[in-house]
């Protein structure tokens, strides 16, 4: 498989008119958070802060971790095995990171207004910071310096494993004894009763909706970042051979010119 | 509402965060795409 310009591509109307349907979702998600959604009976106001938590961790272990490990199995395998996964891959797991990293430090905030401490080393907190330092170590093994195609394959190596901890982290919940609550809606026990209700539940829905929105169109314009990397670094390499055959003299052909020694 | 500094800042750090990324994205983009000839990109 081939990617061809036009598909690298982020020009296109279709991307534009995502960029707005997320911008306004997400100012629709902040008004309906903060203003219309109503204080929880149990946990009061911070409840408005599971309007982002709830989104950014799905979108991170779910949707951007998900999309890496599929796309690292089908450049591992070999008749699937082309750039377009390997550029995909790094360009969701770099998204991920970022969604983790930012459920990481609502769950911090929500912590200390909740619990009253910043972290707590409980099942769910500490399997989803390894879960960040995994894919921190997935980014930094695809910038290990080695040939293309064992750099893209050791790092598709990393992104399966790493990928192990997902399930780790949602069931840790069920697992052991947690001061994290139970999954609120995605578990076969709430997935037809889920705990939340009215604008709630909608504020919930369309937060995870603009949230999608989000990845998508982050990852239409990093896909297409990692594109002009790798076109960069692919020139860069012609310019460099180029230069070393003028300086020995050899023509594009192979053939060494007459006259030069 | 109870606790607005908190989730002021959780909002806020939030969608600045976000938009920095964005930015940087765009940005670095666009600088690239100005250093390929359009039959490379």
């Amino acid at each position: 498989m081939t990617i061809s310009p036009s598909s690298a591509s982020t020009s296109s109307r279709t991307v534009r008119i995502l960029g707005w349907l997320t911008a306004i979702s997400l100012a629709l998600t902040a008004v309906m958070a903060l203003v219309i959604s109503p204080r929880d009976v149990n946990m009061g106001d911070s409840v408005r802060l599971l309007y982002l938590h709830v989104p950014t961790a799905w979108l991170a272990m779910y949707v951007s971790f998900g999309i890496t490990t599929l796309a690292s199995v089908l450049y591992l395998w070999k008749r699937t095995r082309s750039r377009f996964w390997d550029l995909t891959a790094g360009a969701s797991a770099e998204i991920g990171v970022l969604f983790l990293g930012l459920t990481l430090l609502i769950g911090s905030i929500w912590g200390r207004i909740t619990w009253g401490v910043w972290w707590t080393w409980d099942a769910r907190l500490t399997t989803t910071a390894v879960l960040f330092v995994l894919y921190v170590g997935y980014l930094a093994v695809r910038k290990v310096p080695a040939a293309p195609e064992v750099q893209s394959r050791r790092a598709a190596i990393v992104a399966v494993a790493a990928f192990l901890d997902v399930p780790i982290v949602h069931f840790s919940v069920e697992w052991w004894r947690t001061l994290h609550q139970d999954a609120t809606v995605l578990s076969d026990r709430r997935l037809l009763d889920p705990q939340i209700g009215g604008t709630m539940a909608w504020t919930l829905f369309l937060g995870v909706v603009a949230f999608t929105l989000l990845y998508c169109w982050l990852m239409a314009h990093r896909f297409r970042l990692a594109w002009l990397e790798d076109r960069l670094a692919d020139r860069a390499m012609q310019v460099a051979i180029d230069e070393r055959r003028a300086e020995a003299g050899v023509g594009a052909g192979g053939t060494k010119k007459a006259g030069v020694s | 509402m109870n606790d607005a500094g908190y989730i002021f800042a959780g909002y806020f750090s939030t969608f600045a965060i976000l938009a920095t990324y964005a930015g940087w994205v765009i940005r670095r983009k666009r600088g690239l795409s100005r250093l390929l000839r359009p039959e490379d990109q």
